[in-house]
């Protein structure tokens, strides 16, 4: 009897997680799973037929995709650095002894907590080149040779988005760097202090090997997050001009939801690439940055 | 007790959620389903004379057709007694929002659609079958439509829809610019390049650039086709689709139409950041004079002069021809609307149709949407349409049917003819690669249809 009525309030609360189940079944597991099917489709969002690998066989044709598997690459490896390297900077400053201190923390972290949909236009009306702040500051200043299309020229266009995520991320990474700084213990820096070892040096020989726990999160985060970029380049440019700034997360909406996009089985063979650089990418880095983390 | 009230409060978020999914939408859960959309239903006042009915009505441009629309709704309630629930989604999504409604078997009564092809394609890329829309040839409205308007939606002896308007591309300009500058307007492309040449001079910018918005940048292009390609074979479009013929067959004059507006930027007849303006800017530089003119369709003349109704704005033909040949005007009638074959309320659905199509509701539209009427009983009386029909009588002015876009390609081709544009501007593509693409995509549509 016991056993019975310890089933039934196993079953009783088992009942709590099925909301949340259901959920993640419905709108995650299933549409991952049916992705992987439909990307040997030519599925139009109603009708589909099996074409086998041709979706695979044309991206690696086609000219706008690579673009965008190429700025993809760019985003991920410059934001990762810049984001993680302002981000350490910052945690450092952070750690000084000084007055004020919690609310700069709170202003570096703020702008990770919003909306980076809002964050991208907000940017997007600064950098208008015909009624933008920035370029109205630089005309204001006199420095109207500084001006220029930031949106719209393509290097500008993909050094902004980059400023951007970076500017908006970088208090999160500090965040997770301060968190390991706080966890060094105080004994190493005297002991090092009494070898001699100041600044520079015991920023090198301590600090750094020992946050390494904090760069291998940081890093995967980062490299996860801009590998999916898409917020940012939707509201700042849009993948334009043309398809020079696109992600692939871009490229995926715009061949699903886009003004004709209607190849649905193409942008789902994106995706299932995408997923696999993302996977193996993953692996490879926290198995590197793990054999370099020290136990203390 | 807690344990029990636990208990039933997550199987009623379970049981919550399964109904929200899957239900097919009432006409009053339509109205609420998304947020995104818009509903207005009229109340009634009046005597109701016949049979109340409800009609779901989907539609993307409520906010360009919002007189017509309200009293259309209005009326259909006072009138007939139908009830006319309107969703109006974002026209960058209306696709989508169409084709969910066709998969999940829940099409509207009334449905508002830019397009069907030959080979039907709903707004280009959905295929649907022959029976979805129902035939309404027979309303008596349709009769007082210009062939062109009605043909061009009839697959087989079935009419789908009526093209309700019909828009020019050409150039939308300042009249004070060209009276100040003593410029007459040019009709042929040396003229052109003249005018130009005198309006940089006088700093002011000639063409207004809305790049930004991919869209815009293909209207160059396009009215160059119509002079290059179309007016000396005008059976190109059937030619391209069936292959009759190939972009690489015209591979000269394409590269001419995609590489004109890279010429007009090379000599600075382009108002600077380009590619990072919008046709609100655009209209704006035109409308206080700072940009002479916005090679657009007329459907952007009101966006003009909105932007300084005090201003003088005039339509005109843009010559890519040489002397002595004639300029041609690109139009182009679409955006009807079609009736589902399975609306419970057919009778309904074809007295509001009806009552759309006839002259109270079109003369309200034809001034909404500032176009040029296809419905030979309705007469517009605003400035813009005297401008462009003005032109459009022109002896020097051959009008095309048409003009270049998704048309000019074989059923199943998805393509974005703007991002590819915009794309050749920021350089990330070449006319060449544009020519090879099209014509590439082209035959492998073909070779699928075999």
């Amino acid at each position: 009897m016991k056993s019975i009525n310890k089933k039934i309030t196993e079953i009783k609360w088992f009942s709590f997680l099925i909301p949340s189940l259901a959920f993640y079944l419905i709108f995650f597991v299933l549409p991952a799973i049916s992705s992987v099917f439909f990307a040997f489709t030519d599925w139009d969002g109603i009708n589909y037929k099996f074409i086998g690998l041709a979706n695979f066989v044309e991206m690696f044709h086609d000219e706008s995709i690579l673009t965008s598997f190429g700025n993809t690459i760019i985003y991920a490896i410059s934001i990762t650095f810049f984001q993680n390297f302002f981000g350490i900077v910052l945690a450092v400053f952070c750690m000084k002894k000084l007055r004020g201190l919690t609310f700069i923390r709170t202003v570096f972290f703020m702008p990770a907590i919003f909306s980076a949909l809002l964050i991208g236009y907000t940017w997007g009306f600064i950098l208008e080149p015909n009624i933008g702040a920035l370029n109205t500051i630089l005309s204001v200043l006199h420095l109207e040779f500084l001006q220029t299309s930031w949106l719209s020229d393509p290097f500008w266009a993909r050094f902004m988005i980059i400023f951007v995520t970076v500017w908006q991320f970088m208090g999160y990474s500090m965040v997770i760097f301060v968190a390991g700084l706080k966890a060094i213990p105080n004994e190493l820096y005297e002991s090092a202090n009494i070898d001699g070892a100041h600044g520079w040096k015991e920023f090198i020989y301590i600090t750094f090997p020992l946050i390494a726990p904090s760069f291998t999160i940081n890093i995967i985060l980062s490299t996860i997050g801009t590998l999916k970029l898409f917020e940012q380049v939707y509201a700042m440019t849009g993948g334009g001009p043309g398809y020079m700034t696109e992600s692939v997360a871009i490229t995926i909406n715009r061949l699903g939801f886009g003004g004709t996009g209607t190849r649905w089985g193409y942008g789902a063979s994106m995706s299932v690439v995408m997923f696999l650089a993302i996977m193996f990418l993953t692996v490879f880095v926290v198995n590197k940055l793990r054999k370099r983390e020290v136990d203390f | 007790m807690k344990k029990n009230i636990s208990l039933f409060l997550a199987v009623a978020l379970i049981a919550t959620s399964m109904v929200g999914c899957g239900s097919k939408a009432t006409p009053e859960a339509s109205t609420t389903a998304a947020s995104s959309t818009t509903t207005v239903a009229a109340a009634s006042t009046a005597v109701v004379p016949a049979k109340e009915a409800n009609l779901r009505y989907l539609t993307w441009e409520y906010s360009e057709s919002q007189g017509a629309t309200d009293a259309w709704i209005k009326n259909s309630q006072d009138k007939f007694n139908i009830t006319i629930d309107m969703q109006n989604a974002p026209g960058d999504t209306y696709n989508n929002v169409l084709k969910t409604q066709i998969a999940s078997n829940d099409i509207p009564d009334l449905v508002r659609v830019h397009t069907i092809t030959n080979d039907m394609l709903l707004e280009g890329s959905t295929k649907i079958d022959t029976e979805m829309f129902a035939d309404i040839s027979d309303l008596k409205a349709v009769a007082d439509y210009d062939p062109a308007s009605i043909n061009n939606n009839k697959r087989g002896d079935k009419l789908y829809y009526v093209s309700m308007v019909r828009n020019a591309l050409g150039g939308i300009y300042n009249k004070k610019v060209f009276k100040d500058l003593n410029l007459q307007l040019p009709t042929n492309y040396d003229e052109f390049i003249a005018v130009c040449e005198k309006i940089k001079a006088a700093n002011i910018a000639p063409i207004a650039g809305s790049f930004k918005e991919a869209w815009t940048i293909q209207i160059i292009p396009f009215i160059a086709f119509g002079q290059y390609i179309e007016s000396k074979d005008p059976d190109i479009k059937n030619k391209l689709k069936t292959g009759t013929t190939t972009y690489a067959d015209h591979a000269a004059d394409v590269k001419k139409a995609l590489d004109l507006t890279q010429i007009f930027i090379d000599k600075g007849y382009v108002s600077k950041n380009y590619l990072g303006t919008d046709t609100t800017v655009a209209c704006s530089m035109v409308g206080t004079g700072k940009a002479a003119m916005l090679i657009n369709g007329t459907w952007m003349f009101k966006q003009v002069q909105d932007s300084n109704p005090s201003a003088e704005i005039g339509f005109m033909a843009i010559p890519f021809n040489a002397a002595g040949e004639k300029t041609t005007l690109g139009t182009s009638s679409d955006n009807g609307i079609c009736i589902s074959s399975a609306t419970k309320e057919m009778e309904a659905a074809r007295t509001a149709l009806e009552y759309y199509l006839g002259t109270d509701i079109q003369t309200i539209l034809m001034n909404d949407l500032n176009g040029i009427p296809t419905n030979s009983k309705v007469t517009v009386d605003s400035p813009s349409f005297k401008e462009i029909s003005k032109v459009l009588t022109l002896p020097s002015v051959q009008v095309l049917g048409e003009f270049w876009d998704g048309n000019y390609f074989p059923g199943s081709v998805v393509l974005d003819m703007g991002k590819d544009f915009q794309n050749l501007l920021a350089k990330g593509t070449t006319s060449d690669e544009i020519v090879k693409k099209y014509t590439d995509l082209c035959a492998k549509a073909l070779e699928a249809k075999k």
